[in-house]
């Protein structure tokens, strides 16, 4: 078999694995807004309207046709690339996904790189210094981070940089004197500021990213430290590490250049895991920081039985793991050279 | 250009190293408010009449008739320069304000309240109900509503109305007043604009000709709004108006005490208490025309006797509440017409008493109590009230089996009259007692020669099967009656003939908490209606 039929099969195979977990994606999302008591059409419509128009509306909505007419219709809508419009906005979803979602993209972004630099060396550490106060030290912050509630975390950090110590700008993306001086392009608004130069709303930008992006951070930090922790664990136990040592080579070294870029492959998966279930929006933290990310809308749409907005979303972050483990999959070719064959 | 900025290690520096706050009071003409305001959706006034647009709406268009926010202790002209009743007060014709324009330059005159108030019966969404509550129909507006020339519009009524209920009814949002070229310009398949006007985006034109025009909306995020410098009444202070969506009780707080919010409306109250020492800061206190009610369904046992729901009204405990969860959120209130309110009766005859309940449970045939379900809303502090009803039920032997749930889930099940029993409250569209006695007392259904088999989901008694013969006749005739001293007596005595046979148990009538920076002046919002336009800061 010649190499180029053999990564045609795997695209092929690729292929039919993402079209089915859409697919499954879809039926289970469709099924579960129809199943659900709650009334789209009460929603669209406020609780005081007469029968007629109920009736009219519920028509128009299309809720009137067989269930599996309903499922087929929306099929054949988001294959023609029309998600519908959400009425909890009455907005296409594909222009509020546009708008929500980048706002999610920069939080968690800054979420897991904050994770990251924490939560690696305070594994590391907690793995070379296993056993001592130091370990326990990481285990006690590591468990801060996983079990505060988020909200109370949130509301500290609020209270603590932005309302005391005065660090820290406070809830939403800018302060209102910078709403609309720079024009959207990316929607991630730390990157528009710096392509249109605006270096005071960056500085401002990035003075409200901070503190969510530490709470998510944080709690990120937390996880990624555990398992940082035990992939070390794991490689220190290995021969090759007491032959490094017995080679003479220096406890940093075998930590740093022997023992750590082995636990790289799962690290990769670890860190583009959390970055996704980020991505999906964190909601409590939108909350309290009133920013305007996938988790709120995602939550606001499903208490309205706004389905179409719950589908478009749940598309959205479907995509969003699918393309994860497939940049995983490619960082592990490019990390681990056995896979490579 | 320089990207090095961009650089991952860079924004971590920064962000680990805390940045520098640009922080200062909020601009001098910009008035920025806190408020959940994710519901909204639909702008068009005809189609939507959540509070929220409404609130927002009330700024950008006007009415016929309208308080002044300067100084609203009497309801006068807005678009209208002045009114008259005819002598059978059939007709009323309204002298059109001259000079006035929309927002887009096009002038105001009856051709607009003309169109406005038809698009409004014919779109027939839920702000349409008051256009019915006035009589009209999609049959019939035609032959009641005209413009015989650019300053006269008049509106004949179908069915004798009192003129003062027409009149206060005119200054709720359904009847804003749209710029009738600019709407028909976006007409769609005989829409009437809708389409346009509700999914607004950026950088559209307002429809209106009111104080402020909408800038920019960002669902679920944001609204800004800029003053309308040639405003016909005056020039608003404010140049901006910015509603920041902060769903966030605690974080709304923590922007007013900072410096970062000028006004706040979703604060808890143990937090307004708390602000209200704080420097820079002020709470004020303003009655709302929303009620907090429970209802029992006529149809499901045991409350098909009125005597179980009058010992329903023994079992909530009102000073409790009123000390607790209730505090400086909400006011006693028994019965359906708000204070404010013409012919409001505030005497408040209920109290926890469990001896009564009792005693009339046994009366009715329930001397070792039931159990029933009772849902509520699943929020504060409509969870809370339900709670207490709970525990002050049980002490005369009722079980009260609590389910929270969304309003999304109550109200179709409502509708179609299936619960037993609920809590949720109602908010008056407009400063008249008909606004709630419509609703409580009155069934279309129990009218002389009505079809009794008719659904009326739109109904409150309807929807717990309570046709109320004789009260529904004496809702609509006080609706019809022209003496006002009369009218006020016909209300009160509907109010008290509600509490011996009514299903609905009226609790609370909701205060609004407005948490302000202490330099706000000038902020109208109470029962009578709502505006930032008189806004100043010193």
């Amino acid at each position: 078999m010649t190499r180029s039929t053999k990564a045609g099969r795997i695209a092929l195979k690729q292929g039919a694995t993402i079209a089915a977990t859409f697919l499954g994606l879809v039926l289970v999302t469709f099924l579960i807004g129809r199943v659900m008591p709650l009334d789209p059409v009460t929603a669209a419509v406020g609780p005081d309207v007469s029968q007629e128009i109920y009736d009219a509306v519920k028509e128009e909505m299309g809720l009137n046709k067989p269930l599996l007419i309903q499922l087929l219709d929306y099929i054949g809508q988001v294959l023609r690339g029309d998600f519908g419009v959400s009425f909890s906005t009455n907005q296409p979803v594909i222009r509020d996904i546009a708008r929500v979602f980048p706002a999610t993209v920069e939080l968690a972004a800054a979420g897991v790189l904050i994770g990251t630099l924490i939560g690696v060396p305070l594994g590391v550490l907690a793995a070379v210094k296993r056993g001592t106060a130091i370990d326990g030290a990481v285990r006690v912050v590591t468990l801060v981070g996983h079990s505060a509630p988020v909200f109370w975390k949130g509301l500290i950090l609020l209270v603590v940089f932005y309302a005391a110590l005065d660090w820290a700008n406070g809830p939403g993306r800018l302060s209102v004197y910078y709403e609309g001086v720079v024009p959207t392009r990316t929607g991630l608004i730390v990157i528009d500021a710096i392509l249109a130069r605006e270096w005071d709303v960056m500085r401002d930008a990035l003075g409200h990213l901070a503190l969510p992006a530490f709470s998510l951070g944080y709690g990120a930090a937390a996880y990624i430290g555990r398992m940082t922790r035990s992939f070390m664990l794991d490689q220190l136990r290995q021969e090759y590490v007491s032959v490094a040592r017995v080679k003479g080579l220096s406890e940093f070294r075998v930590v740093f250049t022997e023992v750590l870029p082995n636990c790289a492959v799962q690290l990769v998966t670890t860190i583009a895991l959390t970055f996704g279930l980020l991505l999906e929006g964190a909601v409590l933290t939108e909350t309290v920081f009133a920013w305007p990310g996938l988790g709120q809308y995602m939550t606001k749409a499903m208490f309205n039985a706004d389905m179409n907005a719950v589908l478009g979303g749940t598309l959205v972050i479907g995509v969003i793991f699918v393309a994860l483990n497939l940049g995983s999959d490619l960082l592990y070719r490019i990390l681990d050279p056995r896979t490579r064959t | 250009m320089n990207l090095k900025f961009a650089s991952p290690l860079a924004i971590a520096v920064a962000l680990s190293t805390g940045i520098p706050a640009l922080h200062a009071e909020t601009p001098s003409d910009t008035f920025v408010i806190v408020r959940e305001i994710s519901s909204i959706a639909e702008w068009d006034p005809a189609v939507s009449q959540i509070l929220d647009v409404a609130l927002i709406n009330g700024d950008v268009y006007d009415s016929l008739v309208g308080f002044d926010p300067r100084n609203p202790d009497t309801l006068g002209g807005m678009l209208a320069e002045s009114w008259s009743v005819s002598e059978d007060g059939m007709t009323i014709t309204f002298k059109m304000r001259e000079g006035v324009t929309f927002h887009s330059g096009n002038p105001v005159t009856s051709a607009d309240p003309l169109f406005s108030f038809r698009r409004l019966m014919l779109i027939g969404r839920e702000p349409s109900s008051n256009m019915r509550a006035l009589g009209y129909s999609a049959e019939n507006i035609d032959d009641y509503l005209s413009a015989p020339d650019p300053q006269t519009f008049v509106m004949k009524l179908p069915n004798k109305l009192a003129p003062t209920m027409v009149i206060n009814m005119l200054t709720s949002s359904a009847f804003s007043v749209v710029d009738s070229e600019l709407v028909k310009s976006h007409e769609v398949d005989g829409d009437f604009g809708a389409k346009w006007l509700s999914g607004r985006a950026d950088g559209e034109a307002s429809a209106g000709s009111g104080p402020f025009m909408i800038d920019t909306f960002r669902p679920q995020s944001l609204v800004m709004l800029s003053a309308n410098e040639d405003y016909w009444r005056f020039k608003p202070a404010m140049k901006r108006v910015i509603y920041r969506h902060v769903p966030e009780a605690g974080t709304q707080r923590l922007l007013i005490e900072k410096g970062d919010a000028d006004l706040a409306f979703n604060i808890t109250a143990t937090d307004a208490a708390a602000m209200a020492g704080a420097e820079g800061v002020k709470v004020e206190y303003r009655p709302s025309k929303k009620i907090l009610y429970f209802g029992f369904n006529r149809m499901i046992e045991p409350f098909d006797d009125p005597r179980v729901v009058k010992a329903m009204r023994y079992l909530v405990d009102y000073e409790g509440l009123s000390n607790s969860i209730m505090k400086d959120i909400g006011t006693v209130h028994q019965t359906f017409v708000p204070a404010g309110f013409l012919g409001a009766v505030t005497e408040t005859p209920f109290s926890l008493a469990v001896e009564k309940a009792k005693a009339l449970l046994a009366e009715a045939g329930y001397p070792d109590g039931f159990e029933f379900t009772f849902t509520a809303y699943n929020r504060k502090p409509e969870m809370d009230l339900a709670t207490s009803f709970q525990a002050t039920a049980a002490q005369a032997g009722v079980k009260v089996d609590v389910v929270n749930a969304p309003v999304s889930q109550t109200i179709p099940l409502y509708r179609d009259q299936k619960l037993q029993a609920l809590q949720l409250s109602y908010t008056a569209g407009y400063l008249d007692p008909n606004a709630t006695a419509s609703k409580f007392t009155f069934n279309p259904g129990a009218m002389p020669g009505a079809d009794r088999e008719a659904k009326w989901p739109s109904e409150m008694t309807y929807r717990l099967g309570w046709y109320p013969e004789d009260l529904s006749e004496k809702t609509a005739a006080a609706a019809q009656e022209l003496d006002e001293t009369k009218r006020t007596k016909m209300y009160e005595e509907l109010q008290k003939a509600a509490w011996e046979d009514s299903p609905f148990v009226f609790l609370f009538q909701a205060t609004q908490q407005l948490a302000m920076r202490d330099n706000v002046e000038g902020v109208f919002y109470d029962t009578r209606g709502s505006s930032f336009a008189s806004v100043t800061k010193k």
